[in-house]
């Protein structure tokens, strides 16, 4: 039921709150401007700045104080700068940059000053959170070894990521890498394992707005932004704007965190970040280093990706999770910023364009792939049938390069490589389609346990496709069992292993 | 000539009355185009944070100039009238600003309205 209030009514709750306002005369700091270009506006005056305030223009423009020398003091502006000019004054607000959250951030689209980019009005109202802000301390913290289920075989089989961790996903152009954050943000809509929700961010740092809108309208199909916040700096945007964007991702993710919940916020991608802050950095004269960026390159990534953690149980147990995403150039994981971020992170999953373009999708090398948290981020269902599969492939990747000659090798070695096919084949997957828990058990299982080597490779697309839902009739019960993440007992295995033949049966 | 020596010059300058016509003639004549606008941007900043500027929408009487000046003891006070302020005064030290005119008043408290309601 809605209340309407009178013009009266409206004026008498305006007159109580002049009332109890606090107008005291404040002294302002004022400067002037000295010179404006490139988004960076010199001013003079402005004595009792500091390093990150808030400044506003007379036009109303807002920058943010990112250089104090003697006489002047250099600030980045926040929007377009054409209505600037010499001489204008500007004026310190005593404010640091920050964003207000609140839960009706939820399924909308913002820029990193909280400007709605969805056409849609957006009440400023909420908590105050800076930008910056320091990490939790050691002793603020928990191990992490709760899974984040990204629905993705490969992944949640050889690569596990927990809540709180930080997994890097690194590779070229088109290999994939934002198709796997879509993926797990989709996947979270499952609530796999009976764990709790995951607010999910998705960071987009200097990327073309159509994909953007590409990648919207996905999240949206699939009932994603139900629990998705999207914060985009897109590549027309200010380098100001695309610097601060990941700042206001983790604030947000934050405030969630501090509230119990766990967050997973996507950094897509950190190399544009990076050449943001570079590009910032050389206008503001500041001495380049290594390829031109600037000495703080490394600081201003790990302060970012500090402030993923897993709180303790006294601090309320939620956690942001960051996957931050570096793109490569032509494979070189060894240049300056993916070193860096690979060093801050707690593992990579390592995409490359050979095996994309052979078909392997998603296209992860599992050779250099790792996570450092590991068996501790895997339920023990999971770990109990993951454990031959590395061992499977890495034999494999050993001895396909004599699969050439096939009719030359030893019964035993043309069985590993045989396996290692299926194996392979079984963790390729479609885009947009996570599987559950259980259907990955079901499926590395059945490969691990060598039940698909006479199955034809050209049927286990199929067989992947229909085993869960097959076994779902027959024997709901095994996999409510399997659902638990609970060690599979013998009796659980044959039964599994009984369903699986049975299944492969009618694919014959 | 470097930053430093630039901003000793505008400081020399600054200390004295009436400009010694020797600093005079050497500014005119040797310092180049770039080393005078820092020499001016100098001297301003000096000039500036030795004088408080008063400004008003309506002419303050003897007693009230009487009674800022002796806040501002070590400073010059500048008294001006700005159209623009309606009542009451805008007082400018160097770069603070303390503005205490009803336009300002009415401006933050629309301001502070807009964050509250």
């Amino acid at each position: 039921m809605s209340t309407k209030i009178t013009s009266e009514d409206f004026i008498k709750e305006i007159e109580k709150k002049l009332s109890t306002l606090d107008i005291s005369p404040k002294a302002s700091n004022e400067g002037h401007v000295l010179s404006i270009g490139d988004g960076i506006a010199k001013v003079s005056g402005l004595s009792k700045a500091g390093f990150g305030e808030e400044v506003e223009f007379a036009n109303g423009v807002l920058g943010l104080v990112f250089n104090l020398d003697e006489d002047i003091a250099s600030i980045i502006l926040l929007s377009e700068s054409t209505s600037i000019n010499e001489g204008m004054i500007v004026k310190t607000t005593g404010r640091i940059l920050g964003v207000n959250v609140s839960e009706s951030l939820i399924g909308r689209v913002v820029n990193p000053l909280q400007i709605p980019l969805d056409a849609k009005p957006l009440k400023n109202t909420g908590k105050f959170y800076p930008l910056e802000k320091i990490a939790p301390g050691v002793i603020a913290r928990q191990p992490v070894d709760t899974p984040l289920k990204t629905g993705i075989k490969a992944i949640d089989a050889i690569i596990p990521i927990g809540r709180g961790q930080r997994e890097l996903i690194i590779g070229d152009r088109n290999t994939g890498k934002t198709a796997i954050a879509i993926d797990t943000i989709i996947n979270q809509k499952k609530k796999d394992l009976g764990l709790k929700r995951v607010i999910c961010i998705y960071c987009a740092i200097g990327q073309k707005r159509g994909n953007i809108a590409r990648t919207v309208a996905k999240l949206d199909e699939e009932g994603a932004m139900d629990y998705t916040i999207i914060i985009a700096a897109s590549a027309s945007d200010t380098p100001a704007l695309q610097y601060l964007a990941p700042f206001t991702a983790c604030s947000i993710g934050e405030y969630f965190m501090e509230k119990g919940e766990d967050v997973l916020i996507i950094f897509d991608d950190l190399s544009k970040h990076a050449w943001a802050y570079r590009q910032l950095s050389l206008l503001l004269r500041r001495p380049a280093g290594r390829e031109a960026y600037p000495g703080d390159i490394f600081y201003l990534h790990s302060r970012l990706l500090e402030r993923a953690a897993r709180l303790s149980d006294k601090n309320g147990g939620g956690s942001i999770t960051a996957l931050p995403i570096i793109e490569t150039q032509a494979g070189d994981v060894s240049a300056y910023i993916p070193t860096n971020v690979i060093s801050i992170t707690d593992g990579q999953i390592y995409l490359e364009t050979d095996l994309f373009n052979a078909g392997t999708r998603p296209a992860i090398n599992a050779g250099l792939s790792v996570s450092r948290v590991g068996g501790s981020a895997q339920t023990k269902a999971m770990k109990q049938v993951a454990g031959p599969l590395r061992l499977d492939l890495s034999q494999y990747r050993e001895l396909a390069a004599f699969a050439q000659f096939g009719s030359d090798l030893d019964e035993q070695t043309q069985k590993r490589i045989e396996r290692g096919k299926r194996v392979a084949e079984v963790l390729k997957q479609p885009q947009y389609t996570p599987y559950a828990e259980a259907s990955e058990i079901v499926s590395i299982y059945a490969a691990t346990t060598g039940l698909l080597d006479e199955v034809p490779l050209e049927k286990i697309a199929v067989f992947e496709e229909k085993v869960y839902e097959y076994v779902k009739i027959k024997n709901k019960k095994l996999l409510e069992r399997m659902q638990k993440g609970d060690k599979m007992d013998e009796k659980t295995q044959e039964e599994l292993k009984k369903e699986i033949k049975e299944f492969i049966k009618t694919l014959k | 000539m470097n930053k430093a020596k630039i901003k000793q010059l505008a400081e020399l300058i600054s200390s004295e009355e009436v400009v010694n016509n020797k600093i005079k003639n050497y500014v005119l004549t040797k310092l180049s185009r770039k080393d005078l606008l820092l020499l001016i941007f100098f001297l301003k900043r000096i000039n500036a944070n030795k004088t408080v500027s008063v400004e008003s929408g309506s002419n303050i009487d003897g007693k009230s100039k009487l009674k800022i000046k002796e806040m501002f003891k070590n400073k010059k006070v500048v008294f001006s009238q700005n159209g623009d302020l309606d009542s009451g005064i805008k007082v400018t030290i160097d770069d603070t600003v303390i503005d205490l005119s009803i336009k300002n008043y009415i401006s933050e408290a629309v301001n502070l309205l807009k964050r509250t309601l």
